[in-house]
């Protein structure tokens, strides 16, 4: 699977979202999932400089949840990442720690107005810098995510 | 009608090892990797958007 869904504004932003199939898993966690599959998700303002419209937060939201429920043995997983700037208000907040935070808002509220019956993990790791992962399943699934957190790493 | 479930669970890793740390290292160059990509995408079409 490999999906790029574009997005736009009116103010000349413009996004990439692209959900694809995880590689590079290390066998031990192949053998682990079974056949649970782990979505990748990139998300990337490819043009602009202004602030993200909640509009379009939205519209990622329901795009990331629609292949979610489209996909019921998948796992959703989502690196937050300190690769490059983003624009907030609290510039105290790492990057990454804002993306987290972001993520988690978009996600719980998919929850709330009951796109998805789901629940969300994410994982921070606080070695060298601190990182964060979204791992973001249905109920059916929390098998498959309890083993992605129990691998001897 | 059906009542749906939702949770939201945090795991924090506090004793890492360099296992999970090369893993983490690998995931970011991952990341990066998609970021350029997507960056240098040149044939993918905007659809006006109808955002106000």
């Amino acid at each position: 699977m490999k999906i790029t869904y574009p997005i736009s504004d009116n103010l000349g932003n413009d996004y990439l979202v692209r959900i694809e199939d995880f590689q590079n898993l290390p066998d031990d966690i192949i053998r682990e999932l079974g056949n649970i599959k782990i979505l990748d998700i990139t998300l990337e303002r490819v043009s602009g400089e202004g602030h993200t419209d909640l509009n379009v937060l939205s519209k990622i939201s329901i795009f990331i949840a629609g292949v979610l429920l489209d996909n019921e043995n998948a796992i959703l997983y989502f690196y937050c990442d300190d690769v490059h700037e983003i624009k907030r208000r609290n510039m105290d907040i790492s990057p990454q720690k804002y993306r987290n935070d972001l993520f988690s808002a978009m996600f719980q509220r998919c929850i709330k107005i009951n796109l998805l019956p789901r629940y969300s993990r994410h994982y921070n790791n606080g070695a060298c810098r601190q990182r964060y992962i979204h791992a973001s399943n249905s109920e059916r699934m929390s098998y498959g995510a309890s083993k992605l957190h129990t691998c001897n790493y | 009608m059906e009542k749906k479930k939702s949770y939201s669970q945090t795991f924090v890793v506090k004793k890492t090892s360099a296992t999970l740390v090369d893993f983490f290292n690998k995931l970011r160059e991952q990341k990066m990797a998609k970021i350029e990509e997507l960056r240098s995408k040149k044939d993918i079409y905007f659809p006006a958007s109808s955002t106000k």
